[in-house]
């Protein structure tokens, strides 16, 4: 009866102290062990992507010092040395050449049109305008989608290529022309200049190119030139085949082209002995050359895959320096599983 | 039974304390109970900093992470020779969000606090509060835009301060000598 009220209420403060402590320390350690944690896997993943970028340089040097830099081909050493390279380390490397297709930021409609690329519901007027509605584009997927099928976009066509002043749409000579010295009306004026030559049937050569720009030379030349942007050695059949019926150029010689290419890499001086006597041969020369000028190069291991976006740099004197590769893109993303 | 017999024959009862023996108690339990209580209060004050420091890290990381994934969003195409950055109060807007040049990525300080907003999503993401943060476009020694500057002060002491700058995913070909 006269049982004491507080009997065991030191026992129950003891436990309620030790549960609110229990809980502080529980809160205070996950927290010091997520940030922990989150240190530990961005320091692995920058190891990662370390580990990849050093791999992606080593191809880069490999493409680089191509024993044969006057001519790019599937048979060049780099290839080898790069499958070397994913077999040793273990990653998934893979090398595509750009410069097997057509710069959507500079084709002709007519020769869009020749080659019969676009869908059957869209006009090269069209295409044209909406070019120079929107500009020059990366994502020409979202950007060009509607005017080809995606299989055609992504396979035939690239953003990355020069421009050729020879054969580029003149429109997008004058928009490159503006963007880069920030002058519209010297811009149009340069593109009245191309159509003048183009009227004279006149193609610049690279001894004529640094005259003919004058002031505009140091903004232009960077992504100006009068190289041929396509190399046999890559373009896709359909194009090539393409590219000969628009130019009347026989069948035949696109043929040799492709069964030569699949053994041996395609020089500068076959492809001019390939294309003698054919009436257009000057202008499509302008077109298809040897010279790789755009690559993307994709890097993956089991969770990362880096992908650059390489180019070679125009106007440079290779046979003294060498030639040069500059990374123009980088980005990062999870590889899906 | 017997124990009370026994009590009761030597005429000693233990029933209460005597007063020194009170103040001993007292004095014994006054030292253990100062010493527990220096010691958690010690051990939550650690405890504390130390989660403290570690929200701290963790939220510098978030704030690390989203500015180089969206920095390298940036892809300024390589034809491109001049890019405006818009900077204004605090305010950074940068054109060629996934290579679009009419889609911006905006960096804004507000007080101790840094947001970034993409374009496509709907809010913005608050990261803070870090003291004296400030972010500025990183230039190349030609003046042009390679990344974004981000400062703020270290964790560790007051007067430190932090540097990062997060590089844009593209290196465009500005002009004819640019060694790149």
């Amino acid at each position: 009866m006269t049982r004491d009220k507080t009997a065991g209420s030191i026992s129950l403060a003891v436990l309620v102290v030790l549960l609110a402590l229990s809980i502080i320390v529980i809160g205070a350690a996950s927290i010091v062990t997520m940030s922990t944690g989150q240190v530990k896997r961005i320091e692995s993943r920058d190891a990662q992507v370390d580990r990849l970028r050093d791999a992606a340089v080593a191809v880069t040097n490999a493409v680089a010092a191509d024993p044969t830099p006057e001519a790019q081909a599937q048979v060049d050493p780099f290839y080898q040395q790069l499958r070397d390279l994913s077999e040793e380390l273990k990653l998934d490397i893979t090398l595509d050449d750009l410069s097997g297709r057509l710069g959507v930021n500079w084709v002709r409609k007519e020769l869009l049109d020749g080659l019969g690329l676009l869908l059957e519901d869209k006009a090269p007027d069209e295409f044209q305008q909406h070019r120079e509605d929107i500009g020059f584009r990366l994502d020409i997927a979202r950007s060009y989608g509607e005017f080809f099928d995606e299989k055609t976009l992504a396979e035939l066509f690239t953003p990355h290529s020069y421009w050729n002043l020879n054969i580029s749409d003149e429109f997008t000579l004058e928009g490159l022309c503006a963007l880069r010295t920030g002058d519209a009306a010297e811009a149009e004026e340069f593109r009245s200049r191309i159509q003048e030559l183009r009227i004279k049937d006149t193609l610049l050569t690279s001894r004529d190119l640094a005259g003919f720009l004058g002031d505009q030379h140091e903004q232009l030349a960077p992504v100006l030139t009068v190289e041929a942007p396509l190399n046999i050695n890559y373009v896709d059949e359909i194009l090539l085949n393409g590219l000969f019926r628009y130019f009347e150029a026989p069948a035949s010689v696109a043929e040799r082209i492709r069964s030569v290419r699949e053994k041996s890499e395609l020089t500068d001086e076959w492809l001019h002995g390939a294309l003698k006597g054919i009436d257009y041969n000057k202008l499509l020369l302008q077109y298809v050359g040897v010279k790789s000028w755009f690559w993307k190069m994709t890097i993956e291991d089991s969770d990362i895959r880096l992908e650059w976006i390489l180019c070679r740099t125009l106007g440079r004197d290779e046979e003294a320096e060498g030639m040069e590769i500059r990374l123009i893109q980088e980005s990062l993303s999870r590889v899906s599983p | 039974m017997r124990a009370k017999s026994v009590l009761r024959m030597t005429g000693r009862s233990e029933d209460g304390f005597t007063f020194v023996e009170i103040i001993a108690s007292i004095l014994i339990l006054s030292i253990i109970g100062f010493l527990i209580w220096q010691g958690s209060s010690i051990a939550a004050r650690m405890l504390f900093k130390s989660s403290d420091r570690s929200i701290a890290t963790l939220s510098r990381l978030q704030l690390d992470e989203a500015l180089r994934r969206e920095t390298g969003n940036i892809l300024i195409p390589f034809w491109i020779s001049r890019v405006e950055i818009e900077t204004s109060h605090n305010r950074i807007r940068i054109p060629y969000y996934q290579g679009d040049p009419d889609d911006h990525l905006v960096i804004e300080v507000i007080g101790d606090s840094l947001t970034i907003t993409a374009p496509g999503r709907d809010e913005y993401v608050h990261f803070g509060p870090f003291p004296g943060i400030s972010a500025a476009p990183a230039r190349d020694t030609e003046g042009n835009p390679i990344g974004i500057n981000l400062k703020y002060a270290s964790s560790r002491t007051a007067d430190a301060r932090s540097e990062i700058l997060y590089r844009f995913g593209s290196f465009p070909l500005w002009s004819a000598d640019d060694s790149g």
